[in-house]
């Protein structure tokens, strides 16, 4: 489900890897619709695709059926995302900090995941986290790149 | 996941023949991987020429197909692109893989 004007669009889909993928190859088609470079489309899939696994693995690991809301609109600074979704509340009710896995080390002891938090933080400004009626809310901007 | 593989050389090629490695085929790529790459050369170049969006389980699948060829076998990669690329340099995991540019360069080396 879409729903679209000239600066902004939202859709609204329920948690699946599979959905992932198809919300994301529609986010990005709206967003090089809005006249976003191709640069930061790439930038706004991977995003947008970290906060969207970390719903289906975490968030609502048990309920497959819970919805999830992304809202965008494009402006001066950039695009505001905000996500919403039906899952528990994040733990200790705040976002991962985000601490990049050690990649220094031997073979066996290399990380296999633990990037998400750090990729969405370091690529995202002023996000911020929000228990709203029994769902999570998710707001960040990708600014643009002077 | 379609993968395929051939022989140029010393080396086994593995071509990833998708355009996304993300979390809804990071198990089944690092079994694809494990099956192309089992017996054969012990230096393996991983071809990510047609891959334009990697996540980080799709990161993670990559990582782990390398722990398991174990210490004997190498696996380089090559062609990424600029989405890829991104998130190799994002994450410091272009400090773990021998990338090139090109499958061309890789073998010419």
């Amino acid at each position: 489900m879409v729903s679209v004007t000239d600066t902004e669009f939202c859709l609204q889909f329920s948690g699946s890897p599979e959905n992932v993928r198809f919300a994301l190859i529609e986010i990005c088609a709206q967003l090089r619709t809005i006249g976003v470079p191709d640069d930061a489309v790439g930038t706004a899939e991977l995003v947008v695709g970290e906060v969207l696994n970390n719903i289906v693995e975490h968030a609502m690991a048990d309920q497959p059926d819970g919805l999830i809301d992304v809202a965008c609109t494009d402006g001066r600074d950039g695009q505001l995302f905000t996500i919403i979704d039906d899952g528990i509340e994040m733990p200790g009710g705040k976002l991962p900090a985000g601490i990049p896995p050690e990649v220094d080390t031997e073979l066996e002891d290399l990380p296999e995941g633990g990037w998400g938090w750090s990729l969405v933080h370091t690529l995202t400004r002023d996000i911020a986290y929000q228990r709203v009626e029994e769902r999570n809310c998710v707001k960040f901007l990708l600014p643009k790149v002077a | 996941m379609n993968l395929s593989s051939k022989p140029e050389g010393e080396a086994l090629v593995v071509t990833v023949n998708e355009s996304r490695i993300d979390a809804s085929v990071a198990i089944q790529f690092k079994d694809r991987m494990r099956e192309e790459t089992e017996g054969g050369s012990a230096h393996i170049i991983l071809d990510l020429e047609q891959v334009d969006f990697i996540d980080s389980s799709g990161l993670g699948a990559i990582v782990a197909a390398m722990k398991q060829l174990g210490k004997e076998k190498k696996l380089d990669l090559s062609g990424l692109t600029t989405n890829v690329d991104k998130v190799f340099r994002l994450t410091r995991m272009d400090t773990v893989f021998k990338i090139h540019p090109s499958l061309e360069d890789a073998l010419s080396r």
